[in-house]
């Protein structure tokens, strides 16, 4: 092994490393913020507090991206190294299901891994694609840049708040298997999509 | 081919490159699954029996992460030169590289040919299998090899142990049950194992049912002996007669005594003490009290009757009594329906049962709800 290789094995294991902590503070701080607003959400309908709770982790996860974003410009690393955000957005979605394993113990909590996981890990995606002229040198924020993080804001806040609130208000039987379908091919399109453009956008973007 | 082909070529190429890196990404991950998986057996199965054994929460918690890093594996960034890897790859005269790199000129029309023949042969052949590190596939093979074992020696164990085979957390289908024999026999017991070897003199040995188990007691004492129904009288003089042995006698004359004391009151069974019966107030088997004390037929009334269904009564109407301070709640003559009725009413206080007050929070209340109904196996139904 190379020095050069080595080099770059640490560095994985470090911003993997990172990214799943910071997957434990984003966690951490959406139950906060979430506990924060509940008093006041009490009184409302629940599809309201169901959207609210959707549009809180959405936005700290959109913060997460951003500050992401951010740092690799200042540290010069390649935009492409945003995706290590789904890392963090995973490490949010195993403990939301263990709390929900903990509350509920049957095996019905594995279809979180498909109707739930889905929605973070894409969320993640999507805020990685948007905010890489963030995290591009030389590169500043443009109207056109924030409108499309806007945009993807308010789509992966309505995706999320859908599921949630089909789940608790008008539950079907065969919604768990029609929500892991739906959330899959979401996150194959947007994961193919980031690969497009963080690993072959060299042809993409010449011819 | 036209420019819009070799473009829609070139594309075409990358989609089957990033295709084939996903797969071993898939890989990836569904070895590290498996390897989790079956190390997680293998550790809940070997500490089946141990304070250290992981529970059940904890053992989906650890196999709930590692399916759910299927996005971790396949969105881990991308290295941006995998578009030229794949393109050298079906390209060894960099024919396509140069029509990629060039940005328009006099040369364009002879690259874009010469591209285009690349990619028709590369159509042709298929192009290259994108070859991961040789450090990664042998983490990959090292992790389904290590799944394979783990998986085998935590089936083994498993079953082993008594769990079967186990899939999902171990769970022993038959309990162990430990039997521990009271050391309530002494040397004299083992007696009943060799009998023939007790060194009884054979004077002693008498007719079937006179010997004395382990010497102990006396035959007075013989609350269990076989009842001998006979009639009252001169039977104990025909007995003598017809040879039967001293210990039926005793028997019968106990069991003669006993019959006639239901009617009178007085028993004649020795008591639990050992005391020779006497045929004056305080009887064998019943004390001063009109008690009666020997082992398996003690109570008092109607329960001194022979039958271990009348003492089970007994035992319970005087739990009853002690429980309720009442004496005679159940009265002289209990029916077999107000038995059955003051048994539930009595065990009614062991049923164990757990309070579970109304949640505080409406909110994770509707949450939990919500949950049963959208999620829960019922739903699927």
């Amino acid at each position: 092994m190379t020095r050069a290789s080595t080099l770059a094995a640490i560095r994985s294991v470090l911003g993997v490393s990172l990214a799943a902590a910071a997957g434990v503070a984003l966690w951490y701080a959406m139950r906060l913020c979430e506990g924060a607003v509940a008093p006041s959400l009490s009184v409302s309908p629940e599809w309201l507090s169901l959207a609210m709770n959707a549009g809180i982790e959405e936005t700290l996860r959109l913060g997460l991206a951003l500050a992401a974003a951010l740092t690799l410009r200042r540290l010069g690393r390649e935009p492409g190294a945003a995706s290590l955000a789904v890392i963090a957005s995973c490490v949010v979605a195993t403990l939301e299901n263990a709390s929900y394993m903990a509350a509920f113990p049957t095996l019905d909590s594995y279809w979180r891994l498909g109707y739930a996981l889905p929605i973070h890990a894409s969320a993640a995606v999507l805020y990685a694609l948007v905010t890489a002229p963030f995290a591009e040198p030389g590169r500043g924020l443009s109207r056109r840049g924030i409108a499309t993080v806007a945009a993807s804001f308010l789509a992966a806040w309505s995706w999320h708040a859908a599921f949630n609130i089909t789940a608790a208000l008008a539950p079907f039987p065969a919604l768990p298997a029609i929500g892991t379908a739906l959330n899959v091919i979401a996150f194959a399109a947007l994961a193919a999509a980031t690969a497009i453009r963080y690993g072959y956008w060299s042809i993409y973007a010449t011819r | 081919m036209t420019s819009k082909d070799a473009r829609v070529r070139v594309r075409i190429l990358a989609l089957s490159d990033m295709s084939k890196r996903m797969a071993f990404r898939f890989a990836a991950w569904l070895a590290t699954a498996l390897a989790v998986w079956g190390s997680s057996l293998l550790v809940s199965v070997a500490l089946l029996d141990s304070r250290l054994r992981p529970s059940a929460l904890s053992f989906h918690i650890v196999l709930m992460a590692a399916l759910g890093s299927l996005p971790a594996f396949i969105a881990f960034p991308f290295r941006p030169a995998w578009a030229l890897e794949a393109v050298r790859r079906s390209d060894r005269e960099a024919a396509v590289e140069s029509w990629l790199d060039y940005s328009g000129g006099p040369a364009e029309r002879m690259l874009e040919t010469r591209a285009a023949e690349a990619l028709s042969i590369a159509a042709l052949n298929g192009p290259g299998r994108p070859r991961p590190s040789r450090a990664a596939r042998g983490v990959v093979v090292g992790l389904f090899a290590f799944a394979a074992v783990s998986f085998m020696a935590a089936q083994i164990a498993s079953i082993r142990s008594g769990c079967g085979v186990s899939l999902s957390y171990p769970v022993k289908q038959m309990p162990d049950i430990v039997i521990e024999r009271a050391e309530i026999y002494d040397d004299g017991s083992r007696d009943l194992v060799a009998p023939g070897t007790t060194g009884f003199p054979e004077a002693d040995r008498g007719a079937p049912g006179e010997r004395r188990y382990a010497g102990s007691g006396s035959q007075e004492e013989d609350a269990l002996a076989k009842p001998v129904f006979a009639a009252d009288g001169g039977e104990e003089e025909e007995a003598t007669e017809s040879g039967r042995s001293n210990g039926d006698e005793r028997a019968e004359r106990k069991m003669d005594v006993a019959i006639r004391g239901t009617g009178t009151g007085k028993g004649t069974a020795s008591s639990e003490g050992g005391e020779p019966a006497d045929d004056g107030g305080e009887v064998a088997g019943r004390d001063s009290a009109g008690e009666a004390r020997a082992p398996g037929w003690e109570g008092s009334g109607s329960a001194i009757d022979a039958s271990p269904l009348v003492d089970y009564r007994t035992r319970f109407e005087r739990q009853l009594a002690e429980t309720s301070g009442r004496e005679t709640i159940l009265g002289d003559a209990p029916s077999a329906e107000m038995v059955a009725e003051f048994i539930a009413r009595f065990y009614v206080s062991f049923e164990a049962r757990v309070a579970i007050g109304s949640t505080a929070n409406p909110g994770i209340a509707r949450a939990e709800e919500s949950w049963r109904r959208a999620f829960g196996s019922e739903a699927a139904e």
